[in-house]
């Protein structure tokens, strides 16, 4: 079976607009978390959410004027990143020139729910007063489950699967391992996978109103995304997007582009909402399933990986989830990887949370680092055993095998381990 | 309003619908919508009610599948107008 690695890497973070400024703030430990007027002004209980910075340049220099009116903050997101993950594995995009059909790259993008903002603030209040005629053409494009995919796939003329995939905040990591799949089988050479989410207060309020988000940290946004943290108090919602370029190994070395890592394999399950799961809980036979097999996937022993991109959100849920990486991994904390989350930094993305976050593992492969997981000074009790793997500065590190968890509602699973590509 | 007021106000609309290479074409009243502004029949939608803003009218549906040109777009205005507004 084809051997499958990455060439390409596109990011839209609440911390950076690239994937060159994601590894530097990676680096530096940069929260992107800022104060939301909006959500004080809906009476919001959190207040805080990880938002990318709009760049009119970028979307300008990206972006016909006619796509802007016609696409969504989730199908922004996803675009730009599907565009600078285009550019990154050699291809050529030009906004103003319709280039020819690529029947050998597809898409597929998830999404938790991409079009909510469309819905929520077009959709629902012209229909609601009368107004249905003057919606226009382009709401069904933007809240169809599959805009994100859709909207990709005619920015780049992509003539193979263009799907849209979604299991809440398992959502990115399994858009990928389903891409995985698909070249394994020799379905298609190349694909374009990853997540988005966009920036809605209609997303975030449903969290809002489970008091799952942090709310303690209004005035001090950087600081209110702390998993791991003894002083966690729910996680911080956020927006934004990743996109991987997925590839055979011998259409990659045909074409002599850049490889950033190598998909050794990976698992997706759900732990059947039962043995303590629920639809917003995690079956912990489930999850420690999941990683185990993750890891046979990959063909390596437990103790070859040596970094973890937790899932860890912020929540009472933190220890549950290094519990069952220890399970299933059966180390001794003495011999436990590093280990680090992404969300310190950028918050939740939802459905976009395993892509970007993905492109943290390889960023960190690539780049023979691990970054800091701030907000965690004061760590959880029961994390005291692994004190010691958890960077609280970027630490210079060689690490070969990287491991991506996520979870999500519905009692979701999916882990994936990427391997640093040696020449 | 005068022909070449009217196309004015139809050239501005289209500014924001034009498709990929329409930078690239000369506009005139023969301008094909589809073919070189690669406006297709869903957006036709979009600008048939900006039209009706900017110019206070009120189109039939039914004039959607007639539009092919930029001349046309104009057509359209001046006929519905005359007819609405007396004009």
């Amino acid at each position: 079976m084809p051997r499958v690695v990455i060439t390409g890497l596109g990011v839209i973070a609440p911390n950076a607009n690239s994937v060159s400024e994601f590894d530097q703030v990676l680096r530096d430990g940069k929260s992107g978390i800022s104060f939301q007027p909006r959500m004080k002004e809906l009476g919001m209980s959190c207040q805080v959410a990880g938002v990318p910075k709009s760049d009119p340049a970028l979307l300008e220099a990206t972006f016909l004027e006619r796509t802007l009116h016609v696409a969504n903050s989730a199908m922004v997101y996803a675009g730009l990143s599907a565009i600078e993950c285009w550019r990154d594995a050699g291809f050529v995009y030009q906004s103003d020139v319709k280039g020819p059909v690529d029947w050998e790259t597809g898409a597929i993008i998830g999404s938790g729910m991409a079009g909510i903002d469309t819905i929520a603030e077009h959709l629902v209040p012209m229909t609601a007063s009368g107004q249905v005629r003057r919606l226009g053409s382009a709401m069904p494009e933007q809240y169809m489950a599959s805009a994100p995919s859709a909207f990709v796939g005619g920015l780049l003329g992509l003539g193979g699967v263009v799907t849209t995939v979604s299991s809440a905040c398992a959502t990115g990591t399994e858009a990928i391992l389903h891409a995985y799949e698909m070249i394994r089988a020799g379905h298609i050479q190349r694909v374009l996978s990853g997540s988005t989410e966009g920036a809605s207060v209609y997303s975030w309020a449903g969290f809002d109103a489970m008091r799952v988000c942090c709310r303690v940290h209004n005035d001090s946004p950087e600081k209110s995304s702390r998993p791991m943290s003894a002083s966690a108090a729910g996680f911080v919602p956020a927006a934004g997007a990743g996109v991987l370029m997925l590839e055979s190994l011998d259409s990659a070395l045909a074409r002599g582009t850049r490889i950033y890592a190598e998909v050794l394999g990976g698992k997706i399950n759900s732990g059947g909402q039962r043995g303590g799961g629920s639809i917003t809980a995690c079956n912990p036979e489930g999850a420690q399933r999941c990683i185990r097999q993750a890891v046979a996937a990959a063909g390596v022993s437990p103790d070859a990986v040596d970094y973890i991109n937790a899932h860890l959100t912020g929540t009472i849920a933190d220890p549950r989830e290094i519990n069952n990486l220890i399970c299933a991994l059966e180390l001794k904390p003495e011999s436990f990887p590093y280990i680090n989350s992404t969300k310190s930094m950028i918050g939740h993305a939802l459905g976009a949370s395993g892509a970007i976050e993905c492109i943290a593992s390889i960023l960190q492969l690539h780049g023979a680092y691990v970054h800091p997981s701030i907000n965690c000074e004061d760590i959880h009790p029961q994390l005291e055993p692994i004190r010691a793997h958890i960077p609280s500065t970027c630490t210079p590190a060689a690490i070969s095998t990287a491991m991506k968890v996520s979870f999500g509602f519905g009692d979701v699973n999916a882990c994936i381990l990427f391997s640093k590509w040696k020449n | 309003m005068t022909r070449a007021e009217i196309l004015q106000e139809v050239l501005g609309i289209l500014k924001k619908y034009k498709g990929r290479g329409a930078d690239r074409t000369t506009l005139t009243e023969s301008t094909s919508l589809a073919d070189e502004l690669d406006i297709d029949s869903a957006r036709m939608v979009d600008i048939v009610l900006d039209l009706e803003g900017k110019f206070g009218i009120s189109i039939d549906d039914s004039s959607l599948t007639k539009l092919r040109s930029i001349g046309d777009l104009a057509d359209l205005v001046e006929q519905v107008t005359k007819q609405q507004k007396g004009a």
